[in-house]
């Protein structure tokens, strides 16, 4: 089970999604997912090995790391594209229970057509109009959470080439050097861009999706 | 085998799941496996590795880490995993002893097998009543209980479900008592308590779904000794439904081919 499978599962909520959500479902593999697999990972892949702390006293690198880094950019990443792509999963769900319902119903002798039942592609309307709309809600949410929390918790989106560590057991006050600073500040940066634009992808797609329905609703009226 | 295959096993089991149940197994992979494959194992990747004691003496780590660690939560969540899993497999082989006991009715050729062909048999989804009904509800209780076994035993073993950044041991051969470091405390207990809060989302669920079924079950039972005339040709009645159904739609086929022919 790893980003492949998750590829795998969302595909199909694609067919049920409007223009601009396949659009942001093509970002998040592409520009987010595939980026963290092919390069984020070995850029952070020696972080804690080449964290090197300028004193001889055993375990305090081992702390000082721990102090500044409490949780990985990396798996922060992982953290948040699982979480953003999750909410589509409802959207999936909920198309799966409305055709149980249509075969039960033909079951049960109602008169549905048969085309319709056979027709794959099912339309936005209605109470899946709403679980969409919730779904990208959430992905909005998500998405502002987690940038919220990298930028808290690591005061800014930029890697300091050195930090300044006095957790016990450094004695006084020590020296420690990050490894590839500034590739990380870049990928760091890359990500965050990444991230806003699948933001304004969500906002547009809402967008979207209200006119829609407000159009209709003015139509209806007269 | 990894992963990926159990994904393939209990993917068939969904078929014959309640909502809950398919919630359930949708919850698993993507907030356990997933977050175990792609996040906790590189977190717990080096942790004998950047464990440091502040000793020279050799052999004092070893020891040191085996005494504090017996067996690593990724291993424990590995066993978790499995053994939660499988329970899901006693319903795929109930599934499988019927449709096999269908098969062998049709081929013999048996009156009562209302079944056009070995394809329907293959495709038919069974619903949860009569004898699966009590094999499914003994898989959710035995998930139940496996996930409240290793919850435990986490906490058992590792004093609650906090990593400590420091371990002070004093095991043979480390001379008197000697500081350790543990590698990633902070981020080892962030995931620990993630992996804990998503096992209590599953025992919830399995127990909703354990009410659902129970709750179902009397419903119909009170509803058989209301009316005890209609309950024998209920299952005979489905099957016979499902072949309406199957034949309105092998019409309708006809009913376009000729269509389109003329």
């Amino acid at each position: 089970m790893d980003w492949g499978s998750l590829q795998a599962v969302l595909g199909g909520v694609n067919k049920h999604s409007t223009s601009i959500g396949k659009i942001w479902l093509t970002v998040l593999f592409i520009f987010r997912i595939m980026i963290l697999v092919v390069a984020a990972e070995r850029v952070w892949g020696d972080e804690q090995q080449d964290f090197v702390c300028n004193t001889l006293q055993p375990g305090c690198r081992n702390v000082c790391y721990d102090h500044f880094f409490p949780i990985s950019h990396i798996r922060l990443w992982a953290l948040q594209l699982i979480f953003v792509s999750t909410p589509a999963l409802l959207v999936a769900m909920h198309v799966a229970y409305t055709r149980h319902e249509k075969k039960r119903r033909f079951r049960n002798g109602d008169k549905i057509d048969i085309e319709e039942l056979k027709n794959e592609k099912v339309h936005i309307r209605g109470p899946l109009w709403w679980t969409y709309t919730s779904s990208i809600f959430f992905r909005i949410v998500f998405e502002a959470v987690f940038m919220y929390v990298f930028y808290y918790m690591y005061d800014g989106y930029q890697m300091p080439r050195l930090v300044k560590c006095d957790a016990w057991p450094c004695p006084n006050t020590v020296d420690c050097f990050v490894s590839r600073p500034t590739e990380k500040t870049t990928f760091t940066i890359f990500m965050l861009a990444v991230s806003g634009i699948c933001m304004m992808l969500n906002l547009a797609e809402l967008c979207y999706l209200v006119i829609k329905i407000c159009m209709k609703e003015s139509r209806k009226t007269t | 085998m990894d992963w990926g295959a159990l994904h393939t096993i209990l993917g068939g089991v969904n078929k014959h799941s309640t909502s809950i149940g398919k919630i359930w197994l949708t919850v698993l992979f993507i907030f356990r496996i997933m977050i175990l494959v792609v996040a906790a194992e590189r977190v717990w990747g080096d942790e004998q590795d950047d464990f440091i004691c502040n000793t020279l003496q050799p052999g004092c780590k070893n020891v040191c880490y085996d005494h504090f660690f017996p067996i690593s939560h990724i291993r424990l969540w590995a066993l978790q995993l499995i053994f939660v899993s499988t329970p899901a497999l006693l319903v795929a082989m109930h599934v499988a002893y019927r449709r096999h006991e269908k098969k062998r009715q049709f081929r013999k050729g048996d009156q009562k097998c209302e079944y056009k062909d070995i394809e329907e048999i293959r495709k038919q989804r069974f619903h949860i009543e009569g004898t699966l009904w009590w094999t499914y509800t003994s898989s959710i209780f035995f998930r139940l209980v496996f996930e409240a076994v290793f919850m435990y035993a986490f906490y058992f073993m590792y004093d609650g479900f906090r990593m400590p950044r420091l371990m002070k041991c004093n095991a043979w051969p480390c001379p008197n008592t000697v500081d350790c470091f543990v590698s990633r405390p902070t981020e080892k207990t962030v995931f620990t308590i993630f992996m804990i809060a998503v096992s209590s989302i599953c025992i919830l669920l399995n127990v909703a779904e354990l009410c659902y079924l129970l709750t179902k079950f009397f419903l119909k039972r009170s509803k058989k000794a209301g009316n005890p005339k209609h309950h024998p040709n209920h299952e005979n009645k489905e099957e016979t439904k499902q072949n309406e159904m199957n034949e309105l739609i092998s019409d309708s086929c006809q009913n376009t081919v000729i269509g389109f022919s003329s």
